[in-house]
């Protein structure tokens, strides 16, 4: 399903990838595609930083939900030894690929379908972003942008607009 | 949130905080695992004398980590 893909999409896919390895997540997630758009060249990416929305922020507050995860069920997170929580042991890759989750999968769908919507022949990172902004409110990319001050539907029209002045 | 707290809210409905300290434990266990693995190497463990350590086979230790 890639070949309409732009490359700057497909550098989002990867980037996901590379993000869900560096944080030693089992799956290549939603919030991993979120974190993959700031890596991939995108030239619309100023309208998420003027929404506030940057690649460090995310990180953050991926960050501090897991610390809240495990607060929650009695753990302090300050009580495990920094090094085990520390990223990655360098040089060490693991062999296995990173399945993705439903929902990510979802979201590559989603964007297919938003790029029908508009009429538009390619797949772009903005149709990723879109379907991004489409999510049920459980899910971990709309709970870090909402984390993030950044409400889905906000982040929808904002781009739609600057979509259309493009045009 | 004390754990009686967590699993009524669990029981509510909830689950997602539950079930995200689930991942995040997993990530935890999986760096503690992969330092151990790679220091009981360095000091000459077979791959079964690990295996046995973590209460899997040589197999399924070799296949994770080996080279």
């Amino acid at each position: 399903m890639f070949e309409r893909f732009t490359n700057e999409a497909r550098q989002v896919v990867t980037g996901a990838v590379r993000e869900a390895e560096s944080r030693d997540d089992s799956r290549v997630g939603t919030e991993h595609l979120l974190l993959g758009i700031f890596d991939s060249g995108w030239a619309q990416l100023s309208v998420l930083e003027t929404l506030g929305l940057t690649g460090r922020l995310l990180v953050e507050a991926l960050d501090e939900f897991d610390e809240a995860a495990l607060a929650a069920v009695g753990i302090d997170p300050g009580s495990i030894e920094p090094e085990i929580l520390a990223s990655p042991i360098p040089n060490w890759r693991r062999r296995r690929h990173i399945p993705f989750t439903g929902a990510a999968k979802d979201v590559l769908k989603g964007a297919l379908k938003e790029a029908i919507e508009l009429g538009h022949r390619h797949i772009g990172v903005e149709h990723i972003v879109l379907a991004l902004t489409a999510l049920p409110s459980h899910d971990r990319t709309t709970r870090v942008l909402k984390a993030a001050n950044v409400e889905p539907t906000q982040l929808r029209s904002t781009l739609l607009t600057s979509l259309r002045q493009a045009s | 949130m004390d754990l009686s707290t967590q699993l009524a809210a669990a029981e509510r409905g909830d689950p997602a905080e539950g079930l995200h300290a689930v991942v995040v434990l997993r990530r935890i266990a999986d760096r503690l695992e992969r330092r151990n693995v790679i220091a009981a190497r360095r000091h000459g463990w077979t791959w079964q004398q690990i295996g046995d350590a973590l209460g899997v086979s040589r197999q399924a230790v070799h296949k994770k980590y080996g080279r």
